[in-house]
């Protein structure tokens, strides 16, 4: 079976803002990708290429097997950043208007837009005005929008943005659910805490460039930050204590205990022997490396690059 | 394309059906017509209460006071306001509700003042008798008018060098503010009582010279296929500028929705969403679509109304089925250029504010056929109407008005016409969509005209 999303060099610009540089992605079918990167990474640019709303200055793009999302808009749902709704039109009206527009039939429209609401709890303002609703409720009419015409690819952009945690969850075993069914997901945030809670694979996109794409464990694993994290019993233990133990590079107080970084050759198992026979506590982990770690590190080391680079060029 | 006819009927449905739309489009305007027809005439006929207060006269000339006096009296006064011939009604054929008014209006005496005139003596100071003129206001009453009437007024022996006798004149001073009907009645009446004097005085019969100066005349009649009627004058004018205002009322009322609802798709960002479903230039052709269908309701309703006045008024003849036809054709292609813009504006913006100044050329072409359809209306075969209707955008609103005319242009002049609103329209169609395309997601700082013509270009 083909991939949901071929991307081969893919560029786009604004003017002199150069916002997708070289990306090269493919997701395979029912996979649930995340996009993480800041504000303004390229990750909404790179969005809408895909849905063919923009088109790249230049590159390769294939969509569920065809070389524009225009010739498959049908099979792609899609929740953008920047959204709304009709604020005079009536809830149900909205829907059934947005599953016409997607190619759903008139026989099952109603039907189905009324399943969509009870689904997501609001089958009770059907007739009520779309100004009338909370922003949580707008947000779930405009994921219900995007999902009502059963897409083979979706494609959430900021779902959560707006939402309690109450809808926060029933809207990320929403997702889950689809994806289960075999729907392709892309979805994409700035919270990266909300990519790792859902997604198998990730990419992330730094100024325009793809800087990562692999699976969360291999990412993880690769990602190692040689840290762990100590609790002792007695809070009056200070650094000298801990630096005492071989192999400990640095300790470094935090509001869960203290984070101990290692010395390059000694494993994280033999850490936690040594610190424990040290030192009695009452929690000693490995610290994983959470994809906003992940993400400030390859920063970091973009930016050491960069102003490396920049030297070795002055210097010449 | 059927999505294009789902986001065309969301467009008419979400602009023409709705309370706003049919009370602010119809409903207020059929009272307002309706109110015009029935009342407007009554009500304009009601003068309010009579003026009372004196006329003082200084008559130099000794001759024609008491006779002025005489005219300004009451009874004269209201002999004149009173309908000369009441109108018998038939019961077995009423008359219909705007002839009723009409008629009503015919026959409702005029606010008649009461005047009382005082002669005043020959040497009476004329600028004592004046600052009582300066007392008070005109509805207080007292003097109203001091009328001083020179010596040789009515006889003089003072001729110009042909022998034509040079008359003396009259001076009328009134009060402040005092209403223009009752200052002309009294200037009225001094001059045909000075008139008549001077008739009398070189030996003529006033009677006589009244009826060998006035000469009566019925009213011209237009003889039509069914019989004939009282000539339409100067509808011959008016007709050519009602199509064009129709048109252009259409147009406007059609563009400027379409501008409000792109913006704020734009503003309530479900623009992206609606472009998840379809293509930019697939959501402006049904956008325009939907609002073509508001234009033309308009126009078909308006028109309705104005069509079926003249079948009343026995009139239907004056408009031929062709101009019906080319009216919806320049219509549409009017339609399309000035919806075009409108919506690349609507695109290109944020918020109505911003829309202001994009605005402004747009608006500044639609001012053109405003200012010239009367010149176009008046010579409608000269060079000056022949190019207007030849030059785009405007040509489609000065090419209904030659049509609708007296001179009816030629046949091919009407479809070169024809053939010059499509190429604009196309061409406008072509950049409006460029533009709409690009800034559907633009956000921020507004652009300017130097932009979109940049992102005309890009696209």
């Amino acid at each position: 079976m083909d991939d949901a999303i071929r991307i081969g060099d893919l560029h786009k610009s604004f003017g002199e803002k150069l916002a997708v540089r070289g990306m090269d992605l493919v997701v395979p079918r029912g996979s649930l990708h995340g996009f993480i990167g800041p504000n303004g990474a390229g990750k909404t640019t790179t969005i809408r290429m895909i849905m063919s709303i923009i088109f790249p200055d230049r590159g390769d793009l294939s969509v569920l097997g065809k070389p524009s999302a225009i010739q498959s808009k049908d099979q792609i749902g899609y929740l953008p950043e920047e959204r709304g709704l009709y604020k005079k039109m009536k809830v149900l009206a909205f829907i059934k208007y947005m599953a016409r527009l997607k190619g759903v039939s008139d026989s099952t429209v109603h039907k189905r837009a009324m399943t969509w609401l009870e689904r997501v709890g609001l089958a009770d303002i059907a007739q009520k005005k779309c100004e009338e609703l909370s922003k949580g409720m707008q947000q779930k009419i405009q994921f219900v929008a995007s999902v009502i015409h059963e897409p083979e690819l979706l494609i959430l952009d900021e779902p959560f943005s707006g939402l309690d945690p109450v809808n926060m969850r029933l809207l990320r075993d929403l997702i889950r659910e689809i994806n289960e069914s075999g729907t392709t997901i892309i979805f994409s945030t700035h919270v990266m805490t909300q990519a790792e809670q859902l997604c198998d694979n990730i990419v992330m996109i730094h100024n325009g460039v793809k800087v990562l794409d692999d699976p969360l464990d291999v990412i993880r694993s690769r990602f190692d930050p040689r840290s762990i994290l100590f609790e002792p019993v007695d809070g009056a233990v200070d650094s000298h204590r801990l630096l005492g133990v071989e192999g400990v590079a640095s300790a470094d107080k935090t509001d869960e205990g203290w984070e101990i970084r290692l010395d390059d050759g000694l494993s994280p198992a033999e850490a936690i022997a040594r610190l424990s026979g040290a030192i009695e506590a009452t929690r000693v982990e490995v610290k994983r490396p959470s994809l906003e770690d992940i993400f400030i590190q390859i920063v970091e080391d973009d930016i050491v690059a960069g102003e490396l680079a920049e030297s070795m060029g002055a210097a010449q | 394309m059927n999505r294009m006819f789902l986001i065309a009927w969301r467009e008419f449905a979400s602009t023409a059906l709705t309370k706003g739309f049919i009370i602010g489009g119809f409903v207020v305007p059929a009272v307002i017509l309706v109110v015009m027809i029935t009342l407007l005439p009554i009500l304009l006929k009601d003068e309010g209460p009579a003026i009372t207060g004196e006329v003082s006269i200084i008559d130099n000339s000794g001759v024609v006071a008491e006779d002025i006096a005489r005219r300004l009296s009451i009874e004269v006064l209201t002999a004149e306001a009173m309908p000369i011939e009441v109108p018998e009604i038939d019961p077995e054929n009423p008359p219909k509700p705007e002839e009723t008014a009409a008629m009503l209006s015919s026959v409702m005496p005029s606010a008649v003042p009461e005047l009382t005139v005082n002669t005043l003596a020959l040497d009476t100071d004329v600028e004592e008798a004046k600052e009582l003129l300066r007392e008070g206001t005109a509805d207080d009453g007292g003097l109203l008018a001091l009328a001083v009437i020179d010596e040789n007024a009515v006889a003089t022996m003072d001729v110009d060098a042909n022998g034509v006798p040079k008359f003396g004149a009259f001076q009328l001073f009134v009060k402040p503010r005092l209403k223009d009907k009752v200052q002309s009645t009294i200037r009225r009446s001094i001059s045909d009582s000075i008139r008549e004097a001077r008739l009398e005085q070189a030996g003529l019969s006033p009677e006589m010279i009244n009826s060998l100066t006035r000469v009566n005349a019925g009213r011209t009649k237009e003889i039509t296929e069914e019989g004939e009627r009282d000539s339409i004058g100067g509808l011959n004018m008016l007709l050519p500028g009602g199509f064009m205002i129709l048109m252009m009322m259409a147009v406007m009322i059609g563009g400027q929705y379409l501008l409000t609802t792109t913006v704020e798709e734009k503003s309530s960002r479900v623009v992206e969403v609606l472009l998840s479903a379809v293509s930019p230039m697939q959501l402006m052709t049904g956008k325009i679509l939907g609002q073509l269908m508001v234009g033309l309701l308009i126009m078909i309703v308006y028109g309705g109304v104005g069509i079926t006045g003249l079948v009343f008024a026995a009139m239907a003849d004056i408009i031929d089925a062709m101009i019906i036809f080319w009216l919806f054709a320049f219509f549409l292609l009017a339609y399309i250029q000035i919806a075009s813009m409108m919506a690349a504006v609507g695109s290109a913006v944020n918020e109505m504010r911003e829309a202001q100044s994009l605005m402004t050329p747009v608006m500044a072409i639609m001012m053109i056929p405003y200012l010239l359809w009367m010149p176009v209306a008046m010579n409608p075969s000269g060079t000056f109407a022949v190019v207007c209707s030849f030059l785009p955008p405007v040509n489609s609103f000065m090419m209904i008005v030659r049509i609708a005319s007296t001179e009816p242009p030629a046949l091919w002049q009407i479809l070169v016409s024809l053939a010059i609103s499509v190429v604009s329209s196309y061409i406008i169609l072509r950049g409006a969509a460029k533009i709409f395309r690009v800034g559907l997601l633009m956000y921020g700082k507004p652009p300017n005209l130097k932009t979109l013509i940049k992102w005309i270009r890009m696209a």
